[in-house]
């Protein structure tokens, strides 16, 4: 702040016979005293009117109370933990002292506060990512199984209530010939799967190409994939990798550890709002490192399953093929992002999959039961 | 402005009976302040708002003069930042498994999903508390005055916490009528365990004196919403049957709900801000330090004004804002059509426009709206039989070594 620079030994010289009045609290009562402050050799000394000296402070040790409020005063303490102060409405007097005190806005000593932060941060990252990655998902593998089916279910109804509206409305199709021919492609599946729990599959309407699992046996095609798909096996094959999902159940203990880790995020970025994004983007990572392993297991569940149905898994590679052309795929810095792993890696598993070929096998629908369910939104 | 404090200019306060405190902080340096703080909690991701607090503090603080003699906020920032990583991991850790239990316990036992989803909400209300009153005791044990620390009695947070959760479910079984005698009974709890150095505050006063304020505020609400949907019914629910579908023609009279609901909304604001300035009169005027006492003459007309102003100034913000961000897009009229600019410029313009509008708002916050209101409540204040302090004592330190940590983390008066 001083604008001139001068060797403190020089400085203090043209100070030497400089005087003025402030207020000294000596931190022990709550009484003022006026005071005369004046330079002494190294040290601020103050003396009562009577000429007596009272305190002499030391220049090295002096610190300012930073006070932004309250302009125009320099507030003094002997060190930087003391509890006397001196303040100062004299601008020469106050010019002099920081002219001659370097050290008046010096940093108090941190005392070990920075390595206890560094300890505690350490301890706070370590504690979550324990808690999010291993505690969290090894509990939601333990409780899920005791969850009884029809709590399950109705779990299942709540969720797909709230992600209707985000999945183009939620409108179930059932024109009766199609939802007909859609249980019969459910039961020939479940069948050679030998799936115990009972499964719902619904359609609904949506341009979107996807389907999805919830808890209880739900399953959802979006009518979007029955449009794009090339035959019915397309869609078999779909059904068969979100009955993998189910088998597993997976979307119940999705819905667990969400709730283990929902909000965990947002403590730490705190309440301003590019901290939202932050958390929504850290929150599609954790998420998407979970379920990518799920993914692939729902996969090979599908594989066997078309087999053991008699059915051509490489069905399940035309779907992804649809999917990559319509840009889903996600590359690069997204693909982390996406719950589906490398559409081609996994195409190409399920072609190796196959054990019909170019083979002759039983179809999944007839002619009739796939224009059905084509038209199952009417 | 030493004259207008009753004192002699040197700040000695020994003869003077009345003490009216002076806010004085220049509002032009705590703009300064304001886009400084919010510029690098953006830049740092929030880091640094533990640093911008303190400077915020530090400004307020020293801009109220007590008898000439400014309050002293002596806290730090990595004081902030320490108790908020302690109660990151304890809170993290316990809202992680709590969650995680109360749904499967939910799910499981049969509730309805939703409800068990949201089951974690009361198991915060206790730590709501808890934050609150350990925040309060960290910015006391941080305050001085006439060289004297503030400080709270060691202990008490979970009482605190036990009692502010028994009567929010005494609030919520009254209909919301018992507010003020929770917001006094809390008050004294907190009250009647801070001290200024060796003189100890005492909270007294009645709640019955508020209750005449708060029936009002509270009928006009019930009789305004009842009158609302009595008015409304008809409209409500043939637009509620309606969704999804094509907008139904306007049935019962929608005019009139809306003036309705909108006049409730407005009778509801400005009782209420006649409520907050009673309650400020009660609580003060109930509040002994030692021999002295304090009294409050705060009026509703003054919040009032305060709070218009400031919405004035947020609307003209909001307004410059999305007119920046217009342009910045280039909506040309051409045939009618909005021409966008490319899209790495619209990113460019829409992060920018991100970026002023949450300083902007910091700033608009801070200088428009904290700081009148705490100038008029500290304005409001008169301190009676002032004499009586010269005689106090210095007290121990307080290391309150949490700081405001579960207060930060859960969003607890963050404010000052």
């Amino acid at each position: 702040m001083a604008k001139r620079r001068e060797p403190p030994a020089t400085a203090l010289a043209r100070y030497a016979r400089l005087e003025a009045v402030g207020d000294w609290w000596d931190g022990e009562t709550a009484r003022p005293r006026e005071v005369i402050v004046k330079f002494g050799r190294a040290s601020l000394t103050l003396y009562g009117f009577d000429e007596t000296p009272l305190a002499h402070w030391a220049l090295a040790g002096l610190r300012r109370i930073d006070t932004p409020g309250e302009p125009g005063t320099l507030r003094l303490t002997p060190d930087a933990d003391g509890d006397e102060r001196l303040v100062l409405r004299d601008p020469e007097m106050i010019e002099a002292i920081r002219a001659v005190c370097p050290d008046l806005d010096k940093a108090p000593p941190s005392n070990g506060s920075w390595r206890r932060v560094a300890l505690w941060a350490a301890g706070a990252v370590t504690s979550i990512a324990l808690l999010v990655f291993v505690i969290v998902p090894a509990l939601a593998e333990r409780l899920a199984p005791m969850i009884p089916p029809e709590r399950a279910a109705a779990l299942g109804d709540a969720v797909l209530k709230r992600i209707g509206p985000v999945m183009g409305g939620g409108e179930v199709c059932a024109a009766p010939a199609g939802r007909a021919a859609l249980a019969r492609m459910t039961l020939r599946l479940t069948e050679a799967a030998a799936l115990e729990t009972p499964v719902k599959v619904s359609v609904w309407r949506s341009p979107m190409l996807n389907a999805f699992a919830v808890p209880g046996g739900r399953i959802v095609i979006l009518s979007g994939l029955i449009d794009a798909a090339d035959g019915p096996e397309e869609v078999a094959a779909v059904l068969a990798h979100e009955l993998g999902h189910v088998a597993a159940r997976d979307p119940l203990r999705a819905a667990l550890r969400q709730a283990g880790t929902a909000g965990l995020l947002g403590l730490f970025v705190g309440d301003f709002l590019g901290g939202a994004v932050v958390v929504a983007t850290a929150e599609a990572a954790i998420s998407a490192a979970y379920s990518r392993e799920a993914e692939t297991e729902a996969d090979h569940f599908a594989h066997r399953v078309l087999g053991e149905a008699g059915l051509p898994a490489s069905a399940l590679a035309g779907f992804f093929e649809s999917l990559a052309d319509r840009g889903a795929a996600a590359e690069g810095f997204a693909r982390h992002f996406a719950s589906h792993p490398d559409l081609e890696a996994r195409a190409e598993a399920a072609r190796a999959a196959d054990r019909v070929g170019e083979g002759a096998y039983d179809p999944v629908l007839d002619d009739a039961d796939w224009i059905a369910l084509q038209q199952i939104c009417g | 402005m030493d004259v207008a404090t009753g004192t002699n200019g040197s700040g000695r306060t020994a003869a003077e009976a009345t003490l009216r405190p002076v806010y004085a902080g220049p509002p032009g340096r705590l703009a300064r302040l304001a886009f400084v703080g919010n510029g690098l909690t953006l830049l740092t991701l929030g880091v640094w708002r533990f640093w911008y607090l303190t400077r915020l503090r530090r400004f307020h603080w020293s801009a109220i003069r007590i008898g000439g003699e400014a309050l002293e906020y002596t806290g730090r920032g990595v004081e902030l930042l320490l108790g908020f990583l302690i109660a990151a991991v304890a809170l993290g850790l316990l809202l992680g498994l709590a969650n995680l239990a109360l749904v499967f316990g939910g799910v499981t036992a049969g509730f309805a999903p939703e409800a068990a989803f949201n089951a974690a909400l009361p198991v915060l209300l206790p730590l709501w508390f808890f934050a609150g009153y350990k925040a309060r005791r960290y910015r006391a044990a941080r305050t001085r005055w006439r060289g004297l620390r503030f400080g709270m009695r060691a202990g008490g947070a979970w009482a605190y916490a036990l009692r502010g959760t028994l009567w929010v479910l005494a609030l919520i079984a009254t209909l919301g009528l018992a507010r003020p005698a929770m917001q006094l009974s809390l008050r004294r709890y907190v009250m009647d365990r801070t001290f200024w150095g060796d003189q100890a505050f005492a909270q007294d006063g009645g709640w019955r004196a508020l209750m005449g304020p708060w029936l009002l505020l509270w009928s006009v609400g019930a009789l305004g919403l009842a009158a609302t949907v009595a008015v409304g019914w008809e409209s409500v629910s043939a637009a509620l049957e309606a969704r999804g579908g094509p907008p139904p023609p306007p049935t019962g009279r929608p005019v009139t709900t809306v003036a309705l609901g909108a006049a409730t909304v407005a009778a509801v604001w400005l009782l209420w801000q006649r409520y907050e300035a009673a309650a400020h009169r009660v609580l003060s005027g109930g509040l002994t330090l030692g021999e002295a006492r304090f009294s409050s003459d705060l009026r509703a007309g003054r919040l009032i004004r305060i709070r218009l102003a400031a919405g004035i100034a947020y609307a003209l913000l909001v307004l410059a804002l999305g007119a920046a961000t217009a342009a910045a897009f280039g909506f040309e009229a051409v045939g009618g059509r909005l021409m966008p600019q490319p899209q790495g410029v619209a990113v460019a313009a829409l992060a920018l426009a991100y970026a002023l509008g949450f300083v902007g708002f910091g700033m608009v916050r801070e200088v428009a709206l904290v700081r009148p209101l705490i100038r008029a409540y500290a304005g409001s204040l008169t301190l009676h039989r002032a004499e009586a302090l010269d005689a106090a004592r210095q007290r121990p330190r307080d290391p309150a070594e949490e700081a405001g940590g579960f207060a930060e983390a859960l969003d607890v008066d963050i404010g000052i």
